[in-house]
């Protein structure tokens, strides 16, 4: 009986989100990983926030199958209540009506099962994919390995050739992904010194402070040390592809 | 034989619950658990985990890896900064996390200043890694608060550390930030640790009207990161003493140190139990709040029925956590009072020596259990000192 009334939520949702999607139009930025994707969603967040863009994410890690439509209509979770949820199913219709919905969705991809990505896919289509990294984290339910990097393989050849792409350029099974997408490629890293790839945003001089993180921020025709209060490098991943995305973000809003 | 624990004592705490099984009509206020069961959504979590077949094996030995990504980002709500690849160690409980770090941190002969009234299990760490606890004494009469030139006295060239529990257990004092900044200054002059056990950082400040208001920890400060170790666990807050599960965060210098220990002591955390914190962190919210306006309902049912009983006891109401430590008035001995309550009405209290030398003359009353059980364990009191 759970399983049915999840399966049909879990419909109703994505249609609904479609509908609101079709009518707003909003430019999707997807980011999608084993790891780093919260970091790298607020960070791209408050620096699109900080230019008064219009922005939603998800929140939490509202990134499956119904945690991702509940994000994109900014609606909470009923968890395991049937009366929040029939709450929920209410409001979620009244959302259709909503008048300032955002211009940009910022959003994480999470995928546990084969076929999550195409899920997904089937509900948003995103102009901007970021892939953080590729480790064994939910590998489970795979077969292997091959398997699940299929579904990052599926969400770059859904990106459309006037979309973008940005890809770890550090991660092995990242370097060796097989797509077809013509969107235009960005690999961002940290000393990765590799200049045959195409465009590459790098971090390099890394220091830690009692503060957080100095370094030095390589883009494809300037430089400038940064400073972050956070420590560790998916910190600095996360600023690498928050520049990006703020240099190359006006070309998809106009 | 047995050198390393002969100076080692079961805590009296856990002395007490076994000499409590042999009353079958007992009520028992002593032991620090709550009444509440592990909340829903945790257990959903763990159902999810075990039917995905992800819990049989080892996890990383500093924790599963979404589970810190999670407690980073947790900590960074509070102020506190630190990177989860490098400077997080999930642990099985508090104590198994407290342990690790004095292993790692101090040498046999070490001394560790401990403020007191506070946990019992501190002293007996301590004893095991060889050091010496050097209790002192919190001021009741300020309301438990700590006295800066007593720390000074006591530290020698041998002192490695202080080590406190904010909010304290047993007398439930939230250190305020002028407080703790002021033990800053004396770890800094003197070179010594910190080791801050907040586990019941989450059940705080019951004079006001809602929960979550963050306490301030010195491992919000950023340049003090290499010498706070901070510990929290999920035993409290989330009703989860028997799953066994905390975290501790420090520089990545001292948790390098840290895991090698915590790997020797038990390889990882029981994976079951990490699913089950993440559960805690994604979904358990709404159970704090749920649990902190019980206790503070419990804190005030229980003061309440303290002030009826104004011959025997007098006690300062406390911010925090789910005790109250009243002084005895009629006598000294906590450890002869304490059995006599159990002996005669059969009520197990705490005796106050078990938290240190100025415990005594003390008992420690938990009001994390139910408002019935309270009730009763003051009806037989009041009839017994009537």
């Amino acid at each position: 009986m759970k399983i049915f009334l999840k399966t049909i939520l879990k419909y109703y949702l994505k249609f609904l989100t479609k509908i609101i999607l079709a009518i707003h139009s909003p430019l999707v930025i997807a980011i999608a990983g084993s790891t780093n994707k919260t970091f790298v969603k607020d960070e791209i967040k408050q620096s699109l926030a900080k230019r008064n863009f219009n922005v939603r994410s998800n929140p939490k890690s509202f990134n499956t199958e119904i945690g991702l439509p509940l994000a994109i209509l900014n609606l909470p979770s009923g968890y395991n209540s049937y009366n929040l949820w029939v709450k929920i199913i209410f409001r979620s219709f009244l959302a259709i009506f909503s008048k300032n919905f955002p211009k940009i969705l910022v959003l994480e991809l999470g995928i546990s099962d084969p076929g999550d990505m195409k899920f997904l896919l089937t509900i948003i289509q995103p102009k901007i994919v970021i892939i953080t990294d590729i480790t064994q984290r939910y590998r489970e339910a795979f077969n292997d390995m091959d398997e699940l990097i299929g579904e990052y393989e599926y969400l770059l050849n859904r990106t459309s050739s006037g979309g973008l792409i940005l890809l770890n350029k550090d991660n092995t099974a990242i370097k060796n992904l097989k797509y077809k997408s013509k969107a235009e490629l960005i690999f961002f890293g940290i000393n990765t010194k590799i200049k045959e790839v195409g465009e590459c945003w790098q971090a390099d001089e890394i220091i830690k402070t009692p503060n957080g993180q100095k370094f030095n921020l390589i883009k494809p025709t300037s430089q400038k040390t940064r400073t972050i209060n956070r420590f560790g490098h998916h910190h600095i991943y996360s600023n690498l592809i928050s520049e990006i995305i703020n240099h190359k973000i006006d070309k998809f809003i106009n | 034989m047995f050198d390393r624990v002969k100076d080692l004592r079961l805590s009296i705490i856990k002395q007490i619950e076994l000499e409590a099984t042999k009353y079958p009509n007992v009520v028992s206020l002593a032991q620090g658990i709550p009444s509440f069961d592990t909340p829903g959504c945790i257990k959903r979590r763990v159902e999810n985990a075990l039917n995905r077949g992800v819990v049989a094996q080892y996890s990383l030995s500093p924790g599963l890896p979404e589970l810190r990504e999670l407690i980073e980002y947790s900590l960074a709500k509070e102020n506190m900064y630190y990177d989860w690849q490098k400077e997080i160690i999930v642990t099985a409980g508090s104590i198994e996390g407290i342990t690790a770090t004095i292993l790692a941190l101090t040498n046999p002969g070490d001394e560790i200043l401990i403020p007191e009234p506070t946990y019992t299990s501190y002293r007996e760490v301590i004893v095991l890694a060889g050091c010496k606890p050097v209790f002192v004494p919190l001021n009741e009469d300020s309301g438990w608060t700590f006295e800066l030139n007593k720390y000074e006295e006591l530290i020698t060239e041998k002192t490695k550390a202080i080590f406190y529990c904010n909010p304290n257990n047993p007398t439930g004092t939230i250190y305020n930030k002028q407080q703790l900044l002021g033990l800053a200054e004396l770890a800094k002059k003197h070179n010594l640790y910190l080791i801050s056990d907040e586990v019941y950082k989450d059940l705080i400040d019951y004079n006001k009207k809602i929960a979550n208001e963050p306490i301030f920890s010195l491992a919000e400060v950023k340049e003090l990161r290499h010498r706070v170790v901070r510990l929290f666990s999920f035993s409290k807050a989330y009703a989860m003493t028997g799953w066994r599960v905390g975290y501790l965060h420090s520089d990545e210098k001292n948790i390098k140190e840290i895991l090698k220990v915590h790997d020797c002591l038990v390889t990882c955390a029981p994976v079951i139990s990490q699913y089950a914190a993440m559960g805690a962190l994604e979904m358990g919210d709404k159970d704090i709040d749920f649990f902190w306006q019980a206790y503070k309902r419990r804190r005030d049912l229980a003061c309440h029925r303290l002030d009826k009983l104004n011959k025997t006891f007098s006690y300062i109401k406390p911010d925090s956590s789910y005790f109250v430590f009243p002084r005895i008035k009629t006598t000294n001995d906590s450890w002869m009072f304490s059995i006599d309550l159990l002996k005669k009405i059969q009520v197990a209290v705490v005796p106050g020596m078990a938290f240190g030398p100025n415990g005594e003359g003390h008992v420690r009353i938990n009001f994390g259990r139910d408002e019935k059980t309270i009730n009763e364990a003051f009806n037989r009191m009041d009839e017994y000192f009537k």
